[in-house]
């Protein structure tokens, strides 16, 4: 009898140790290309030590509360969730609240009043409002640093004329980053004439819908794109390139500023793509979201998390207990 | 255990095994196949209810998502037309989009002091609109459109229609300066009635939604007024997801799902007590098959069992008959077919042991009659006198030694008859027998005839029955000697052939006609009254010890010779 439970006890712990922690990583929409590149980095920074499982939410609410009840009566110690509807979390902190399951949010930041439901929730994400600053500050080198202006103020007015690609509409980073780069250029004294403000939804191909009407609208009068990512940046370029905007004149692939004709397209996230387009001269510059720190903070948080170490061991730094800001990088081919 | 199952009657085990085996392979499936269902008809009502729940949602969040983009087109004008100084064709906007949205009832733009800017109607505002909490929510959290819980509406002084307010911070300008402000579309909640009347969610089966803190917004079900109703506190307390509850002695699945963008909770209560009632009733039936069939077997188990042991239990009492000693009783009995032949045999058996217990009596009787006619002949006073007379003539004569061969022979003819009741003994004995009777009737008859033994030493030890021969050579001496001869002579033969002891008593006699052959072949076959005696018993004793192979016949030749021939099967002692 004795050998017998100390056998079942061999076999528990045999079991317990082949089983790796099975956590889920809920991606909002994996038809993102940002969120298709961060689920990769997330991955390959968590290696082999936890079995993360990648969650489509097919960007529907609806489906990723579905998918987080399932994982949570599963009892995971931890979710890592990019949320469809920030504004809906509240009840999913609620819910994992209920059920001591501990949460990492990245990327979209729920609202202060529903991260303070919860002591064991938790943002690893960058501040929009900040990507959106050094975006001005890449717009202020752009025009020479000198609100007056350089050669690229065409119609000499000395004011900059812009047209936004906005992301969702109430969306936070949306809303945040089209704020914020117009007061960060016009506390700097600059004079912004906003053109229009067009809603492409984060989407390249409605970016360059949007784009086109936009050329229909404004045309020559536009000095300068401003997108809230670079995903739409691109959408626009396409555009651009098609109405004769940007013209490659030697067929070298590559825009040449001093000798061919081009205009400004600045974007945020730092996707490879865009990466690309500014070795090439199209994209002027982007704001680099550093996804890879990101990734890295959400591994090292996690560990530490299902571990159950002191979070004081971590290598980033906590914001009011609950917040990793990620900083961005500026990036241009200057 | 064992033993106690070894004590019950056959028809109990078959009885006990079937229905055991039967019973217990039963409930086992039945209770796999009624769990097997059971989690099935779960997982449908879960799936299903989940599938409504989503389509709900769906369709409260395509109308809300309306809202927030009509809200959002709104802004763009709002900052368009302010900057462009055009207040009155933002009026106009706002009355157009009404006649658009027929469910708004209100929109207006408010500064941060609460004084109206625009609106889409004309009516007396309300003083404290800073004070109203979709004012306070909107400058709470800039970003996000505010969705309130359903009230009557108060912007306007005296308003009667329920309403919900969509409210948030928007820039506008004012004399060319960017200002932020409030911009409110109030809404009928009429619309969030008919989304709730377009799902079919079963009888009292409703929809709850409530806001971040739990209040009400809005509810299906008439009963349910306030936040702390039923269905509210079931839909608080699931938080997110699905579960079965009881609502009203009625099952029901509660779903809680969010509402995009609006920080609105929707709860369905789907009526599934039909679903569920069908458990029960599949519960039931299962059981009344389970029990339904485990009677049947036990019926069919017994009757079976009763078709074997009932004629057992015949047969059994059958038997204790026999051992009483009653041959008579023939047993009869119906069931499967087995104990039928069984029963058969059982009774052709019996007949047998009854048929051979009359033979063995029979013979007993016939033996004893032998026995009796042979005593009767040998102390036949006749003989005895006829034997002393001639020894007393011996003896005048002076004839010492034949006198001497005479009592001698007499003496041992007297032992044999009477010695041991073995039936058979071997033919020397039985010669030896008959060669004293000779010699005696030698002496009676004054030797007048003479007689010759030619016994072939192989037959010397087989057996024949006692006295057999005897009576074969008595009647040729009756039958045999021709008084006007002298030294008419008797022959007998002892020989093997065939597989047979034949013995042959040969006389030399008148023999006999053919006719007078059948007549006394008919009387020794008892086919026939016989006179004598001798020849019958001796012929019905070999047919009853040895069977129909043994055999007595007469062969004769008129005026020649009379052959009595014995015909004994060898090696073959009775045929029992």
């Amino acid at each position: 009898m004795k050998k017998i439970s100390l056998l079942l006890f061999a076999f528990v712990l045999l079991g317990c140790e082949a089983k790796k922690p099975e956590i889920p990583l809920l991606i909002y929409d994996m038809q993102d290309a940002y969120m298709f590149d961060f689920e990769d980095r997330i991955q390959d920074a968590m290696g082999e030590k936890i079995m993360l499982t990648t969650v489509d939410g097919q960007n529907s609410q609806i489906i990723q509360n579905e998918d987080i009840d399932k994982w949570i009566n599963r009892k995971v110690p931890l979710l890592i969730i990019n949320p469809v509807d920030r504004l809906s979390v509240y009840s999913i902190i609620e819910k994992a609240k209920k059920n001591g399951t501990k949460i990492i949010f990245f990327n979209r930041e729920p609202l202060a009043q529903d991260m303070a439901l919860y002591d064991s929730v938790y943002y690893v994400g960058a501040d929009a409002a900040e990507s959106a600053k050094i975006q001005a500050e890449i717009i202020m080198e752009l025009f020479g640093n000198d609100p007056q202006l350089n050669e690229l103020d065409k119609n000499g007015d000395g004011i900059i004329q812009a047209v936004i690609l906005k992301g969702e509409q109430g969306h936070q980073d949306a809303e945040a980053r089209t704020k914020v780069v117009i007061e960060t250029l016009t506390d700097a004294g600059y004079k912004v004439e906003v053109l229009d403000i067009s809603i492409a939804n984060f989407d390249r191909q409605s970016a360059k819908v949007a784009m086109d009407s936009l050329i229909a609208t404004h045309g020559q009068k536009i000095e300068v794109v401003i997108s809230n990512n670079d995903a739409m940046a691109l959408g626009a370029i396409e555009s651009l390139s098609e109405k004769g905007y940007f013209v490659d004149a030697n067929n070298d692939g590559k825009i040449d500023r001093s000798s061919e004709v081009w205009i400004p397209v600045i974007g945020i996230d730092g996707l490879d793509m865009a990466m690309e387009k500014i070795n090439t001269g199209y994209l002027y510059g982007t704001v680099f979201n550093d996804s890879q720190n990101m990734a890295e903070a959400i591994v090292e948080l996690a560990q530490l998390l299902i571990s159950g170490e002191d979070i004081s061991d971590f290598s980033f730094t906590i914001t009011d207990k609950k917040y990793i800001w990620i900083n961005y990088k500026k990036i241009t081919n200057q | 255990m064992l033993s106690r199952f070894k004590d019950l009657s056959i028809g109990h085990a078959i009885f006990l095994v079937t229905t055991t085996i039967v019973g217990v392979i039963m409930l086992l499936s039945t209770t796999l196949t009624y769990q097997l269902i059971f989690a099935r008809t779960d997982e449908l009502i879960e799936s299903t209810s989940k599938e409504i729940n989503k389509q709900v949602v769906m369709n409260y969040e395509n109308y809300l998502s309306n809202v927030i983009n009509t809200s959002n087109s709104l802004q763009k004008y709002i900052l368009d037309l302010t900057k462009a100084n055009e207040v009155s064709n933002l009026e106009n906007l706002f009355m157009a989009t009404l006649n658009i949205e027929r469910n708004i009832e209100n929109i207006a733009l408010f500064d941060l002091s609460g004084n109206r800017i625009v609106s889409s109607t004309g009516e007396t505002i309300a003083d404290d609109i800073i004070s109203r909490s979709w004012f306070i929510e909107a400058r709470n959290n800039v970003d996000i459109h505010h969705f309130s819980s359903s009230h009557i509406e108060d912007v306007v002084v005296n308003g009667t229609t329920e309403v919900f307010s969509v409210s948030r911070s928007i820039y506008y300008y004012e004399e060319g300066i960017q200002k932020e402000g409030v911009l409110l579309i109030d809404i009928d909640t009429r619309n969030l009635k008919a989304l709730a009347a377009q799902t079919n969610l079963g009888n009292q089966g409703h929809i709850i939604i409530t806001n971040q803190g739990n209040e009400l917004i809005y509810s299906s079900l008439p009963e349910c007024t306030t936040d702390v109703c039923e269905s509210a506190r079931i839909a608080n307390d699931i938080v997110l997801g699905g579960k079965l509850v009881t609502l009203d002695n009625m099952a029901m699945f509660a779903n809680v799902n969010t509402i995009k963008y609006t920080r609105w909770n929707i709860a369905t209560f789907i009526n599934v007590n039909d679903i569920t009632n069908s458990k029960t009733d599949t519960l039931y039936r299962i059981v009344l098959i389970f029990l339904g069939t485990l009677i049947a077997i036990a019926i069919s188990s017994a009757v079976f069992s009763m078709r074997i042991s009932k004629p057992m239990n015949k047969l059994k009492e059958h038997i204790h008959l026999i051992q009483e000693g009653d041959f008579d009783t023939m047993v009869q009995v119906e069931g499967q077919r087995e104990v039928v032949v069984l029963a058969d045999a059982f009774n052709s058996m019996s007949n047998r042991i009854k048929e051979l217990m009359q033979r063995v009596l029979k013979e007993q009787v016939e033996k004893r009659k032998t026995h009796f006619v042979a005593l009767q002949n040998q102390i036949n006073p006749h003989f005895l006198y006829n034997t002393l007379d001639s020894i007393v003539w011996l003896s005048e004569n002076n004839r010492n030694k034949d006198v001497e061969k005479a009592i001698i022979a007499l003496s041992k003819f007297f032992r044999m008859s009477i010695s041991d009741q073995m039936s058979t003994v071997q033919l020397k004995d039985e010669v030896e027998h008959v060669r004293n009777y000779l010699l005696i009737q030698q002496i009676r008859y004054q030797h007048s005839f003479k007689f010759e033994f030619d016994i072939n030493p192989d037959v010397e030890h087989n057996f024949v029955l006692k006295l057999s021969l005897q009576p074969l050579v008595e009647n040729a001496i009756i039958h045999g000697i021709r008084p006007e001869e002298s030294f008419t002579k008797i022959l007998i033969k002892g020989f093997q052939k065939d597989g047979f002891t034949i013995i042959e008593v040969y006389n030399e006699g008148y023999g006999m006609t053919q006719q007078r052959i059948d007549e006394i072949q008919a009387m020794i076959r008892g086919e026939k009254e016989s006179v004598s005696m001798g020849l019958k018993n001796v012929y019905q004793r070999l047919r009853l010890y040895y069977g129909l192979d043994a055999d007595l016949y007469i062969e004769s030749e008129l005026d020649e010779y009379t052959k009595v021939t014995m015909k004994i099967p060898i090696g073959r002692e009775a045929q029992l």
